[in-house]
């Protein structure tokens, strides 16, 4: 039973939010502005925190500085600024993620679950030997399992070498050729499409939000990586 | 100083003391010929009016005594009291003491006096100087016979002034004061001339007004004063030629009276004449003053009118006649240094300096021209505050150059006000968009909530699908209308670097391949061997890739192919998207690429109208361009990107 504090100045998008985060068996605490957010965190033993930017009184990222000056508690920032900039400075302050304004409250949901995980039962991640892990996805390739945020994801056998290859060079960039090559053991003539369309499958499976993916980034006109960053 | 300009006493004196002047100086000149004249004599007896008195008196002292002879002799009755009255006033004139020339006849023997002026006892020589003699032979109409013996008294002992004094002390006075009356007449020729200056000078000027006041003088055509003064002069001139040459002998030959009125007359013409003079000049100098000179003088206006013509019909003719004139005129010019005759002589030099002030010419004309083009460039380069120097330009070139400065001054106002209007439209629909957010996100939230609840009737359910549906076309035109606007005002980060078409091309695919498949659509993809890198924001060119994909998904008739080609060109790769469309297209190309304009008029579909405009400002962006072509229902759109190497 985690307790949530919604913090945005519009009592509409709190209300709702507080539906669903209910129906999910959270408990929530409302607050209207930044000042309110921090008098609540006081207040009550709070487990994650859902913070809009634009508030009157005291702004979102000033309230997140605040926070963060003596507490860890997850903080996902909910903007109407769509701003790369906006994000980038989000992050940088503290905070832990970030949703754009219209969202989807399923996608809030998942973030929501995502955070919690990582903060309670995860804890700080002791790495097992033959375990590869980026951000919240764990590959154990022993068991030829892969979990996110804990909870294990169906790959197919393709999708779990193209996740491998990724997975064992965070960063690195591989094009549509050289994943075909070394995932297929052919060389590619042309079927670079195929390995686009299993990105995207692979995308849907272990991102939130595949539209906007964190983790499972594509470069366009270079090929794709596994970004640590998670931005 | 004005104030003596302006001064009427001033001016009057001026002119008052100018005539006095030029009086002074004719009278004083005419002393001064006449001082000339005197002195080609050493004597007085040398000039020819001395000469011409003493035969006078030779002529009346033979005539007395003729007379006498001839009553001696005996004459008719009749004819008597007519010679004695002749005798009488011959006697009379000849009188000793009426005047200074004297004469004794003698005898052919010298014996004895027969006749004389002389008082008694006392001889010729005593009396006069310079004694003339001359032996008279009697003849018919001369009955004297003997010896005549006259003279004239010196100066020093005349009693008498009668014409020999006159003559005599003013020969005298004439010799002596030469220098006298020449420094006269220049003094007064030079006092006139400033007299004029200074009238000249407040002529025009009226007390308490600023501006030169012209009169009825000043509205008669200054050709007619010209004319008079013409005649004048030419009047004038006849009259001192006339005099001198008849000054010499009215002089010598004339009478007292003649001689005492020919200098007053010949003042008075030349004063007449100076008169005239003065006052076209003063009229002159007053329209010059007013700038009303050309404007009063027929011939001065008619070529000001012929020469405003001839400027303007040159001015105002095609830049080909010109060239073709100055040509024609050149060549008359080259032609005339070499062979009229004068110059010929020195032929080839005036021909080649008239080549080489053509050539400066010529010279100076290009200089300019580069200078017009370079300014031209610079502006045509983008810099719309640039202004061409027209400073020193040929004419042509100046107006052509003035014209491209009005233009480009346009230009940059233009250009302004358009940054600034997008400017504004950007941030307004940033705004806009963002306020328009924060209640959509709560639309979108409680449609989902009400999806969750459980609704009996079918009809709820449907509205609510509709209601979601809307809801998540709002939600993308906002977001693509914040876009759309920061794509078009350049508010974007472009971070351009290498990378592979193919790559990008394939990706996109793969992002696209089931979208394609449900609708039935099948890609047919040519590309050349090898990789095609450009030179581009990846991120931005899959927006744009995105955007046409997206098109063909929404609008391409299903069941039909699209074919996707990737072109390699001269330091550009094209890549080529055309389907067919399932609406008729029937709206221009360019109309397309508008915001908010749809290929479907009804605007039933899902798009927000902003795709291809949002492909063409990122296109632009990144330094491509963006090209549509409608061909009936063929939609074709082609994005050209520069080729990285």
């Amino acid at each position: 039973m985690h307790t949530i504090l919604i913090c945005d100045d519009d009592k509409d998008i709190v209300s709702a939010l507080d539906i669903y985060l209910s129906s999910e068996g959270y408990k929530t605490v409302k607050a209207y502005n930044g000042k309110e957010a921090l008098q609540a965190v006081d207040q009550n033993d709070i487990d994650l925190i859902l913070m809009d930017i634009m508030m009157p009184e005291l702004d979102g990222i000033r309230a997140t500085a605040k926070l963060r000056e003596g507490s860890n508690v997850p903080i996902i920032l909910l903007t109407a600024k769509s701003e790369d900039n906006d994000k980038i400075l989000g992050l940088n302050i503290g905070a832990d993620d970030y949703i754009t304004k219209p969202f989807n409250p399923l996608e809030v949901i998942a973030r929501v679950k995502s955070q919690l995980r990582r903060y309670t039962a995860l804890g700080g991640a002791e790495k097992a030997p033959g375990l590869l892990s980026v951000g919240p996805i764990s590959l154990d390739d022993s068991a030829k399992l892969v979990t996110v945020d804990g909870e294990p994801v169906a790959l197919t056998p393709i999708e779990y070498n193209i996740l491998k290859l990724l997975m064992t060079h965070p960063g690195q960039v591989f094009s549509s050729a050289q994943i075909y090559e070394q995932v297929w053991n052919d060389p590619a003539y042309g079927s670079e499409n195929t390995v686009a369309v299993h990105i995207r499958h692979l995308r849907e499976k272990i991102e939130i939000n595949p539209a906007e993916p964190r983790y499972l980034k594509v470069v366009w006109g270079l090929g794709y990586k596994m970004d640590k960053g998670g931005i | 100083m004005g104030k003596v300009q302006e001064n009427l006493l001033v001016r009057l004196a001026a002119w008052v003391l100018f005539f006095g002047a030029v009086w002074g100086c004719a009278m004083f000149g005419q002393q001064t010929v006449l001082a000339l004249l005197c002195a080609n004599y050493s004597t007085p007896e040398d000039s020819g009016y001395f000469s011409q008195m003493l035969e006078w008196g030779r002529r009346e002292a033979l005539e007395y005594a003729d007379r006498q002879n001839r009553l001696q002799e005996g004459v008719d009755l009749g004819e008597e009291p007519q010679y004695l009255s002749q005798v009488q006033q011959l006697e009379e004139q000849l009188d000793g003491g009426k005047t200074n020339f004297r004469y004794q006849l003698l005898s052919t023997d010298g014996s004895q006096i027969l006749y004389s002026n002389l008082a008694e006892g006392s001889s010729i020589e005593q009396q006069v100087e310079r004694v003339y003699s001359e032996t008279v032979e009697a003849n018919q109409d001369i009955h004297v016979q003997g010896i005549l013996l006259y003279g004239v008294v010196p100066l020093e002992n005349m009693t008498v002034q009668d014409e020999f004094y006159w003559l005599l002390s003013s020969f005298t006075r004439y010799q002596n004061s030469l220098d006298l009356y020449l420094g006269l007449t220049i003094a007064l020729a030079a006092g006139a001339a400033g007299l004029l200056l200074l009238a000249l000078w407040g002529a025009g000027h009226k007390p308490g007004r600023e501006s030169v006041t012209t009169t009825w003088q000043e509205r008669i055509p200054t050709e007619i004063y010209l004319l008079l003064l013409a005649a004048a002069i030419i009047m004038s001139i006849n009259v001192i030629v006339e005099c001198l040459n008849y000054l010499e002998s009215w002089w010598e030959y004339g009478d007292l009276a003649t001689r005492q009125v020919i200098p007053l007359a010949g003042a008075a013409i030349f004063t007449g004449c100076a008169a005239v003079g003065a006052l076209v000049l003063r009229t002159i100098v007053v329209r010059c003053k007013a700038h009303v000179l050309v404007h009063t003088t027929l011939v001065l206006r008619l070529i000001d009118w012929g020469w405003r013509n001839v400027t303007y019909f040159l001015h105002h003719l095609p830049m080909t006649w010109k060239t073709a004139l100055g040509f024609l005129g050149y060549l008359g010019v080259i032609f005339f240094a070499d062979y009229w005759e004068p110059l010929s002589y020195y032929r080839p030099v005036p021909g080649m300096l008239v080549n080489v002030v053509v050539l400066m010419g010529v010279c100076w004309w290009s200089a300019g021209f580069q200078r017009v083009r370079k300014g031209t460039e610079v502006i045509a380069g983008g810099n719309v505050n640039h202004k061409i120097d027209t400073a020193r330009l040929p004419g042509e070139l100046k107006h052509q150059a003035e014209s491209l400065n009005n233009i480009s001054s346009g230009l940059n106002n233009a250009v302004d006000e358009k940054m600034k209007s997008e400017r504004f439209k950007a941030e307004l629909i940033t705004n806009v968009s963002h306020d328009l957010k924060t209640p959509l996100t709560s639309i979108i939230n409680y449609v989902n909530l009400l999806k969750s609840t459980q609704q009996t009737d079918p009809k709820a359910q449907e509205y609510i699908e509709v209601l979601d549906r809307k809801s998540q076309r709002l939600k993308k035109l906002t977001e693509d209308l914040v876009e759309a606007s920061k794509a078009s005002t350049g508010a974007l980060s472009v971070n351009r670097e290498r990378i592979g078409m193919n790559q990008l091309l394939s990706q996109a695919l793969g992002e696209y391949e089931e979208k394609l498949q449900e609708r039935h659509l099948t890609v047919v993809c040519t590309e050349p061997e090898g990789e095609s890198y450009v030179y581009a924001d990846g991120r931005h060119l899959w927006r744009v890739i995105d955007n046409l994909l997206g098109n063909c998904a929404k609008y391409a008739l299903e069941g039909t192919r699209i074919y996707i080609e990737l072109i390699r060109g001269k330091g550009s790769v094209t890549l080529a998207i055309k389907n067919v469309s399932r609406e008729p297209l029937n709206i221009p190309a360019e109309r397309l690429m508008e915001r908010f304009v749809r290929g479907d008029t009804s605007r039933t579909t899902e798009g927000s109208g902003l795709g291809l405009s949002i492909a063409r400002s990122l296109t632009e962006l990144q330094g491509g361009t963006f090209e549509l072509v409608v061909d009936g229902d063929l939609f074709k759109a082609l994005v050209t990107m520069p080729q990285a190497s």
